[in-house]
């Protein structure tokens, strides 16, 4: 029976994985830190918008237009005297929703294709290689463009079926943000595919996947529990790297008309808004703009921050 | 080397072809058709049916398709249906030099920046210069074209008014959009050089030029540098390519008349073969970059070559 009090022991810390090494390190981080604490904030903000905003953001009071922040506006309002605060607060879930969804589809879909297509390797990876070369060769601002306004035009509520109609009243719901999220997800998908086929073939060859497939393991299951969890590491830092170009991207589309409806708050038609008054009423182009770059300001430190925590050179 | 750079030549035929060919069934999905808006609704419905003869609209998809292709292949890329008299290689010819001359000077503001900052943050690592020079950086990565642009017209245009607010002409309106495209470049070039730099300053050659009691400003710039910027120059090619396909933020906001403003006006008006012709022209110009990157890593490393 050993003591646990005897100084002779060594003391173990409780603990001391490398996972709680990494959380560490990213803890210790204060930029990562700051993007952490500012993503939270956004997304507590985007959830409880409607207790948090002072009012609607459709709720305009035409006889204050374009007022200057003051004590009734905070930030001031809009041509249509719509509050800017509430409307930026409103704006955060399309960015943040937008950001999300992007993230999640290139994290399932370009993960499972990449890693499949790098495991199995030979004919299957060629060919699903040449798929995504040819795919990231397209210009991915002009692919998606061309989407929305095919989304857009195509899928009207008087012709079609019942599932063209039933996608309509799920994009109406949300604001006219369903087509940008397919829109998104179709595009982002590419990138994270290629990493993480590279990171798959060089992965094939140590020898702890050889030793397990001398145990017998299959092909799924070496891929499922023996690769992956090697990959995500790296692929949690991409996604979350790539997180602000997907927000950049439906601020654009709604900066030039093709991204949310109105009376849908998003920051980039915000910004729109803004610069046609941006010399008589410059609040209301750069509180939006200031919002996006805080967002992307947030997401790329937390990245960064995940990066280097994760960085296994970086080991105590 | 040379069978390498002919395979990748030859795919690029059937790269393009797939992007051409997803882009215009992608334009013919859209209803309508370029004459069908409304602005075209007070002419006679024989006046539109002849103009859809005219320009072949009427004909299957896959013909006017195939059509397409024969005449791009060689050279003729189609009319633009917007405006008379103009074809679309007319439209690239003029207002593809405007993007390509944005595309150069926001290049130049990335390096004329980018690059100092990245050294003097290697080599003052861990201080305050180091500091201050990543947190450029990474603000340039992350304030988009869409914050800096209306930010910097209300400071330097309506309020300082020192510089002019928007469009193109004089070299003083070519300021301000340089600026805001090549800002986010400037952080990647900054966090590349001050990478590289940290790496080359602790090779021995390094150390055996101080050794030999060499100013450390010599050291630095004859050679730290020189070996440092190796990687940078070989990003510089993608940039400009990723620069000049990519200004269709900036174009907007300050009103330029350049391919991507231009490309988006077609989109929103369906003027199909502007549309094509800037997909592939784009399509063209990200392949031969990628191309030129691969080739040179390819040389650099000949692992890559009998892959």
């Amino acid at each position: 029976m050993i003591d646990k009090g005897d100084p002779r022991v060594p003391r173990r810390r409780t603990l001391d994985s490398p996972r709680w090494d990494a959380i560490r390190r990213l803890v210790q981080n204060r930029m990562a830190l700051v993007g952490g604490i500012i993503v939270l904030a956004l997304l507590i903000l985007a959830v409880f918008a409607p207790v948090i905003a002072p009012t609607h953001f459709s709720e305009g009071d035409l006889e204050a237009n374009n007022a200057t922040p003051g004590a009734r506006f905070l930030l001031g309002a809009d041509f249509m005297g719509r509050d800017m605060l509430s409307r930026l607060i409103y704006g955060a879930r399309i960015s943040l929703t937008v950001g999300f969804i992007g993230a999640v589809t290139a994290f399932l879909i370009g993960i499972s294709y990449g890693t499949i297509s790098g495991f199995f390797g030979g004919r299957t990876d060629a060919v699903m290689m040449r798929i995504v070369d040819i795919l990231y060769a397209f210009p991915t601002i002009l692919f998606i463009i061309l989407l929305m306004v095919v989304f857009k035009t195509t899928i009207s509520p008087l012709s079609g079926n019942a599932f063209t109609r039933g996608l309509i009243a799920i994009d109406r719901y949300f604001g006219g943000l369903l087509f940008i999220m397919i829109g998104i997800g179709l595009t982002s998908w590419v990138d994270m595919a290629r990493i993480s086929r590279g990171m798959a073939l060089s992965l094939r060859e140590t020898e702890y996947i050889q030793a397990a497939r001398a145990l017998g393991a299959g092909n799924g299951r070496l891929m499922f529990r023996h690769l992956l969890p090697n990959l995500i590491g790296p692929c949690i830092v991409t996604v979350t790297l790539r997180i602000p170009r997907f927000i950049a991207t439906e601020a654009f589309l709604s900066f030039i008309g093709l991204g949310v409806d109105p009376p849908t708050p998003s920051w980039g038609m915000m910004i729109s808004e803004g610069t046609k008054v941006l010399r008589s009423y410059p609040h209301q182009a750069i509180f939006p703009g200031i919002a996006l770059a805080l967002t992307m300001l947030a997401f790329n430190f937390l990245g960064d921050g995940l990066r280097d925590a994760l960085d296994p050179r970086l080991k105590q | 080397m040379a069978s390498y750079i002919i395979r990748r030549l030859l795919w690029t035929i059937p790269t393009l072809l797939v992007i051409s060919a997803i882009s215009f069934f992608l334009m013919h999905a859209v209803p309508g058709g370029p004459f069908a808006g409304p602005d075209l609704s007070h002419l006679a419905p024989e006046v539109i049916e002849n103009l859809n003869k005219y320009y072949h609209l009427d004909e299957p998809v896959w013909k006017q398709f195939l059509d397409y292709l024969w005449n791009a292949v060689r050279g003729d890329l189609g009319p633009s249906y917007l405006e008379r008299n103009r074809t679309v290689n007319d439209i690239i010819a003029q207002h593809l030099p405007v993007s390509a001359l944005l595309g150069l000077c926001a290049l130049a503001v990335a390096m004329a920046i980018g690059i100092p900052l990245g050294i003097i943050s290697a080599m003052r690592q861990n201080r305050a210069g180091d500091y201050i020079g990543m947190f450029v950086a990474v603000s340039g990565v992350s304030v988009p074209e869409m914050t800096l642009g209306p930010l910097l017209i209300w400071i330097f245009a309506l309020r300082l008014k020192i510089l002019p607010v928007a469009q193109w002409g004089s070299w003083q309106q070519i300021i301000l959009p340089a600026f805001t495209l090549g800002f986010g470049s400037a952080a990647i070039l900054a966090r590349l050089t001050r990478a590289s730099m940290l790496q080359v300053i602790r090779e021995d050659y390094i150390r055996t030029a101080r050794a030999k009691g060499l100013s450390e400003r010599r050291v630095t710039v004859h050679h730290a540098l020189r070996n440092a910027l190796i990687p940078v120059v070989t990003v510089i090619g993608p940039l400009f390519a990723a620069l000049m396909t990519g200004s269709m933020i900036v174009e907007q906001v300050f009103a330029i008349p350049g391919m991507g403003r231009f490309f988006v006006w077609s989109v929103l008006n369906r003027n199909y073969p502007v549309i094509m012709g800037t997909v592939l022209l784009y399509a063209v110009f990200l392949i031969i970059a990628n191309l030129v990157v691969d080739i040179m890593y390819a040389w650099l490393d000949p692992r890559i070559r009998y892959n």
